[in-house]
């Protein structure tokens, strides 16, 4: 398979777009692995999908967020790093936010 | 993507800031994909907790050389969306009871506001190619289903597809010269001045 046939049958939108079988999803794996000019397309195609998703953006609720964090708390395989360096870290980002 | 470098390098080393970043910049886009599939709030919210509690759990899973971040999140809440629409759709067929319409009403009529953005994105797109993408992105469609259900070729689904994506690169490589045009022009100014 060329490059042109790659870019012209669309597998990789719709590798993007999460439709591919397993065994297709390795061979698009294979062809941008093989075929490093089909890389600027990818990310092209990712880029694009991800200003569409933001454009059909829905807001969470008020609140939302903190009941995922608690959900995560709840049922992650591993805690969340102590609560010093989260503090430290709260501080890092504030002062990123004067920056 | 530097934004996404960091936030990757907080989620592995499980500080919880990275999770806000990720709120901040991702979780309306996400929060939109369970929605459009799932079309209820109650559902979307179970699958968005579902959906970050396995990006939590997998990110070191996660190959920055395969995939964007977002590419990544988009596939695993689209993936655990339509899980859950299937669960909720056997349920239903077996309880024969339907959804609330009222609650459905008032959903709809939220969203209406933020298609605004959309609006402009697929302005002058051809309504065909609009129409798959948000089937198959949005709606979590499978080729086959929509084929059977709208009765489209699988093929002519395929070359739709690909247009719409050329139409909204081109949008994106627009908005990334105006911008740099924007900047220059700042610069002008301020160089003048």
């Amino acid at each position: 398979v060329t490059v042109k046939e790659i870019k012209e049958s669309g597998i990789i939108e719709y590798y993007v777009l999460g439709l591919l079988s397993e065994k297709e999803v390795n061979e698009v794996r294979g062809y941008l692995e093989k075929y490093p000019e089909l890389q600027q397309d990818y990310k092209d195609i990712q880029s694009a999908m991800r200003m569409y998703a933001k454009a059909n953006g829905v807001p969470p609720r008020d609140g939302l967020t903190k009941d995922i964090t608690e959900y995560i708390k709840n049922n992650s395989e591993d805690a969340f790093i102590n609560k010093k360096t989260s503090t430290e870290n709260s501080q890092s980002s504030k002062k990123y936010q004067y920056l | 993507l530097k934004l996404d470098q960091q936030i990757l390098l907080k989620l592995r080393k499980r500080d919880q800031s990275g999770l806000t970043l990720l709120y901040e910049n991702y979780l309306n886009a996400l929060n939109g994909i369970a929605f459009n599939i799932l079309n209820s709030k109650s559902h979307s919210e179970d699958a968005i907790q579902r959906a970050f509690l396995k990006i939590w759990n997998n990110i070191d899973q996660y190959d920055e050389s395969k995939s964007t971040l977002f590419t990544w999140m988009a596939q695993i809440t689209r993936n655990t969306a339509i899980d859950i629409k299937r669960l909720k759709s056997f349920e239903n067929e077996n309880k024969s009871e339907s959804l609330d319409p009222s609650v459905h009403k008032g959903e709809t009529s939220q969203i209406d506001t933020d298609k605004m953005d959309v609006a402009s994105l697929i302005a002058g797109m051809d309504k065909k190619y609009a129409f798959v993408i948000e089937q198959l992105y949005l709606k979590g469609y499978s080729q086959s289903e929509l084929s059977d259900e709208f009765d489209i070729p699988l093929g002519t689904i395929k070359t739709r597809v690909k247009k719409g994506i050329e139409i909204l690169r081109t949008r994106l490589k627009d908005e990334k010269k105006f911008m740099l045009g924007f900047l220059a022009l700042i610069l002008i100014i301020l160089i003048i001045f």
